[in-house]
Order: C-alpha cells, then structure tokens, then sequence
C-alpha cells in the first residue's frame, strides 16, 4: 500500500508545485505601468482648457484653487513672477491613524500657497477614505496609488520607496511637455511635522537643498555643519559615513534637477536600510552643490515625529454596532 | 515501449516537468494583459464619474446656518490647552497651531506647567499669529508624574485647565498675550484641547453654537476606534464605550465643549485632582449638565472629527550618550 501512496505523491508533486507558482506569478504581477494610458478623467476638461490629458491620477481636486499659473483669472492687478510651486510627495498607508495623520499635514498644508500634494497611497486601488479626504482637504492635489509587493514588508527594509518613486514618474510624466516652470519637491511623510517658515526657506531651492530635521536619529536634531555657506559635513548621531547623512524630510529638490535626472529614482537592489536618501541623492548632486537653508542650518523647522500605535484592544473581532463609521 | 505502470508513471512524471519548466519560462515574460487593464480603466472611469459627482455635490453651497454668520456675532471659541516641556513640544504646539489658524473667531488659551512663562512657548504664540492668552501654573510636586511612570497613573493638566476657567471667571495672571477675559454676556464656548491630538475644521464650527454642554465621538480613545455618546431622537441616549462604562460621563476631554455662559454661572464647576482614573471629565460635566441634557453634535454623533493621537517618546540614545561626553547638541538650538 505504500508504494502506491508513495507514487500517487511523485505523481501529484509536480502539479502541486505549478499550481502554486501559477498562484504566486498572478500575485506578483508588476504593478499596472506608471506612464499613463491615454485616460481622459470625465471632469478634467471642465476645469479650464489648458489641461495635460495624458496624466494618471485624479486631476487637481482643490474647490476653485487656482494650480499654478493656468488658473489665474482673479483680479491680479500685475502679475508677479509667479511663485514656484512646491510639490509635496506623501506616501501614505492604511492603519487607524491614517485619517487623522492626512487630517492634521492637511490642515498644514493648507496654509501654504501654491503647494500641491501629491499623496500616494500604498494600496492595490484608491480607498474611499482617501478619495472622500482629499476631495473635502481644500488644497490642490493629486492622488496615486501603488501596492508594495509583500516581499518587501519585512521590518528593516526601506519603506514607501514605490509610492516615492511613483511620485516622481508621475511629476516627470506631467511635465515631460511643457517648458518646465518652477518647482520645489520635497518629500513629506505623513507624521512628521513641518513649521510654515519651512516652506518659504525650500522655494528658493535652486537645485538641492538642507537644513536641520529635529528629533530624529537618537538625537535632539540633525544637521548638515555649514563653512561660507557651503556644506562641509554632517552633524549626525547614525552612520555619519554616509555621503548625505541626512533624514528624507531634510531636503528639497528643485524640479528642474528631478526632470533633467530622468533615471533618478529611490533603489531597493543593493540599498542597505538608511542608505535610501544617499543613494536617491547621489544620483543627482554632490556635496559641494547642496544650499544650506534655514539660517545656515541652525534652526529646527522640521520635526521627525512618530504617533504611536493605537491601542485598539477593546474593539470586538466582529463588527457590532449599527452603522459603519469611519475613523 | 511496453506499456508497463513503470513507463506510464515515467511519461507522466516528465510530462509533469516538461510542464513545471514551461511555467517557469512563462515568468518575467510580458503578456497579453489588455483585456483585465481595460476592464480596470473602466473601473476607474466609474469611479471617477462618482467623484465628480460628489464633487458637485460639494460644491453645492452648504445649508445656511440657522443663526446668522456675521463674523462680528460669531460666538467666540476659546480653546484651552495644557503644555509642559518636553522634547515634543514645540512640534505639538507648532502643527496644533496651524489647526487652529484654520479657524475663525478663536481664543488660544495656552497654559504652561512652569513657574514662569518659557521663551520657546512664548516665542511659538507670538509667531502664530492666533488670539492667544499665555498662563502658567507649576503642579504641585505631589501631583507630579515620576520618572517612568505610565502617563495614566496620574490626572494630568488638572491645575492648567482650572487656572484657564479661573481666567476666564476673571481671575487674572495672564502673563502674555490678551490680559482682559471675556466681559461678561460674552458668547463663547470652551474647549479643552490636548497639545497632542489631532482636530479637523469642521469640528470647530460643530462646537460653536453650543448652549450647555455639546458632545461628539472621539476617534482611537478608550482601546476602541472611536468613542461616543448614543443618540436616539436627537438625544444622547447612552454612551458607545468600552473603558469603565459606568463613569457619570464616559468620555474623553477632547470629546465635549461647555457654552461660557453655563461655565460662568456655575462658579464652583472645576476638574477634579483627586478623582479616580478617567473620572476626570466626569468630575468637571457633573457639576454642569445631566447625561440626558448633552447636544449630540457631529451629525447626531456618527462623524468622527477629532481623534486622541498621541506621539511616541523620541529615542535619545545617542543624545544621552553625547551629553556624557560633554559633546552634547548645541542647546542655543531650540527643538
């Protein structure tokens, strides 16, 4: 009897192993591609002609807010060089704080003029909950989503390095037509903290710039040690070898320097945890090249502050109540 | 060959990796995904058009107010707010001040646990631009949470909040900001808000029409996704709690806001140092209003509007490790 076990197993063995690598080809399916499909959003052409229709994303969702300089038709009597737009790149994740995290950079954010936020969810399609914010947060925006491939979730691995770089494709993408207008990018996670002053420091970016991020690396602040207002080293508490020894929310690139580093983008092969803002750096300028802000790095205008995990311990495994409230 | 059971289990079984290797090279090889994107596109397409739909709908202008919204009979919101020196501090106060900017007609009443007024704190209020009034009051060493101890063990803020409706009562010891509370008759309403948590602009002008006491959920509080009073009729009915249910008033500071007027009239109602755990709000709303008298705000209580964040500790290993050294960071450096 045996035997015939043993043979109906080997017979069986080969199938199993298809079967599951056929489960695991449909999984890991690359995500749908970034460069957009000629997808003409039904409400795009209402909000002013002079549109990009090839953009994934939802167009601006701002309630009259004006993106740009397309949109200025108010009562301007000179126009002034316009502002350079800053572009705010967040990726963003589903857990209990989501909304109230989005709620409070939104409330920020707000009060920034010509920024627009770019928030990338990591998800497999646009969640309701991020849809409905983002149509109520008031400021210009665009929403994108990509899905981490669950072999990257392991602690210790960077994280967000899709939603970044999706980020960057879609603001290459965007821009890929038109002479490029000014632009700042910096990338905003969504529970850091940032003080107005920070944003006018970043609008005079002319290619990359610094400046001290409080509450991060073990120590009190971060920051890069500023000579004649050059960059000459790092006052870091980790790994202080590394060429930009810098936390993500301690720099800004202007958008002329991403659209002219088309390759430049956030690496998984070959980076070690906390080397992604290096690497990511390094392809697009030197030390020597970076602009000290924020009063020759001396002030703290960015906090990297962490919320913690929400104690849920007394919610029931099944849904109880009456109605499906959203938190 | 003979058909032996040897060689049909053999055919099979290189069949079998005959297929196994063909799948294999199927991996990494671009196909034929067109029909499933389109499908997608015109999902997305659906969901587009109901976005703008809603969008529209949003645009809509909302339902005037009952009362008139003239910005000089706004009533006044005055928030107070507790804040004691710690790493985080200046980040709270900085992103709640941006909150708060958001707001028409409000009063920051921000009051330190210090002995005098701090340069940080008093810088942070003068560069906000807001209506604020600075107060300070030191709590009593007894009070005070010890070196590790959880933050539960002991009521926090009691002494800020109760010197911030002594202010308000006329009490005086402003030491910046607007000296002068409010003339008596003033239309108000009092909210405490922790530095910590996170409030969104509706929650504002939800408070502001209160008469006695008005109450709405909190989100992430208590160990459950939200917090909040049951309403039936438009009547607080019951409270949606899990924490100590039998509390007079199950909820949490960030959950409620008392009209001034009431506050004034009853001169005696203050917070409570020395009630048990989570009986703190009880120990003020019992002396103001009974549970069945509360307004249910936040469309009848079912729209979370504030939620009780709380930020982690920062780690600062490398900076205790500097300071025994005597290369600690710069301290002309504010964080």
């Amino acid at each position: 009897m045996k035997s015939v076990l043993f043979s109906r197993f080997f017979i069986l063995l080969p199938w199993i192993l298809i079967v599951i690598i056929m489960l695991d080809v449909d999984t890991r399916r690359p995500a749908p591609p970034l460069t957009p499909r000629p997808y003409f959003s039904p409400y795009a052409a209402s909000r002013g002609g002079a549109r990009l229709p090839l953009r994934r994303g939802s167009p601006d969702s701002g309630l009259g807010r004006g993106t740009e300089k397309r949109n200025e038709s108010g009562p301007q009597p000179q126009p002034e060089p316009p502002l350079p737009t800053i572009y705010a790149i967040t990726p963003t994740y589903s857990r209990p704080v989501q909304k109230a995290e989005l709620t409070r950079l939104a409330n920020t954010f707000r009060q920034v003029a010509q920024l627009h936020w770019i928030l990338v969810e990591d998800a497999a399609s646009r969640s309701e909950l991020v849809s409905s914010f983002l149509a109520r947060a008031g400021l210009p925006s665009t929403h994108l989503h990509v899905p981490t491939p669950r072999r990257y979730k392991r602690p210790g691995l960077p994280r967000a390095t899709e939603q970044r770089n999706a980020g960057l494709a879609w603001l290459r993408q965007r821009h890929q037509h038109q002479r490029a207008q000014p632009g700042v990018l910096f990338f905003a996670d969504d529970d850091n903290t940032y003080s107005l002053e920070l944003f006018q420091e970043m609008r005079t970016t002319r290619k990359v710039s610094v400046w001290p991020v409080g509450l991060v690396g073990g120590r009190r602040y971060e920051r890069p040690l500023v000579e004649n207002g050059k960059v000459v080293g790092w006052y870091t508490g980790w790994r202080a070898d590394r060429p930009f020894a810098i936390d993500m929310a301690g720099f800004a690139v202007s958008l002329q320097v991403i659209l002219s580093n088309p390759k430049a983008v956030f690496k998984r092969h070959g980076s070690q945890p906390g080397m992604q803002e290096s690497d990511f750096l390094k392809q697009i300028t030197t030390v020597e090249e970076l602009e000290p802000k924020a009063n020759n790095c001396t002030k703290v205008l960015v906090w990297h502050t962490r919320t913690e995990k929400v104690n849920l311990a007394n919610e029931p495994k099944y849904h109880l109540d009456t109605v499906k409230i959203e938190v | 060959m003979k058909l032996k059971l040897k060689n049909v289990f053999l055919a099979y079984f290189l069949v079998s990796i005959a297929g196994l290797l063909y799948a294999l090279v199927q991996l990494g090889q671009p196909c034929d995904c067109l029909p499933p994107l389109r499908a997608a596109a015109e999902q997305l397409r659906q969901k587009d058009l109901k976005i703008s739909r809603l969008q529209a709908d949003l645009r809509r202008p909302p339902p005037a107010p009952a009362q008139p919204p003239e910005p000089e009979a706004l009533p006044t919101i005055y928030v107070v707010t507790p804040t004691y020196a710690r790493l985080v501090q200046k980040a709270e106060l900085v992103r709640l001040s941006q909150t708060l900017s958001l707001v028409p007609r409000l009063h920051w009443l921000l009051v330190e646990d210090a002995e005098g007024p701090t340069p940080l704190v008093s810088g942070l209020l003068a560069a906000s631009g807001l209506l604020f009034t600075h107060l300070t009051v030191l709590t009593p060493k007894a009070q005070r949470l010890r070196e590790g101890e959880p933050g539960w063990v002991r009521p926090r803020g009691v002494e800020q909040r109760n010197k911030a409706l002594d202010w308000l009562r006329g009490g005086g010891g402003a030491v910046g900001g607007e000296k002068n509370p409010p003339p008596p008759g003033t239309r108000g309403v009092v909210y405490f808000a922790d530095d910590d948590n996170t409030y969104s602009r509706e929650l504002f002008e939800e408070m502001r029409w209160t008469h006695g006491v008005s109450v709405w959920p909190v989100g992430l509080v208590g160990g459950l996704r939200f917090e909040g009073p049951r309403v039936q009729d438009g009547r607080v009915v019951g409270f949606h709690t899990a924490w100590e249910p039998n509390r007079p008033f199950p909820m949490d500071m960030a959950g409620f806001a008392v009209a001034l007027p009431l506050l004034l009239a009853k001169p005696n109602a203050q917070f409570d140092g020395t009630a048990p755990r989570g009986h703190l709000e009880s120990s003020l709303l019992s002396h103001l209003v009974d549970p069945k008298d509360l307004e249910p705000r936040a469309a009848n209580c079912t729209r979370v509007l504030v939620w009780h964040t709380r930020t982690e500790k920062p780690k600062m290993k490398q900076e205790e490790q500097l300071q025994r050294q005597s290369r600690g960071s710069d301290p002309a450096i504010e964080v």
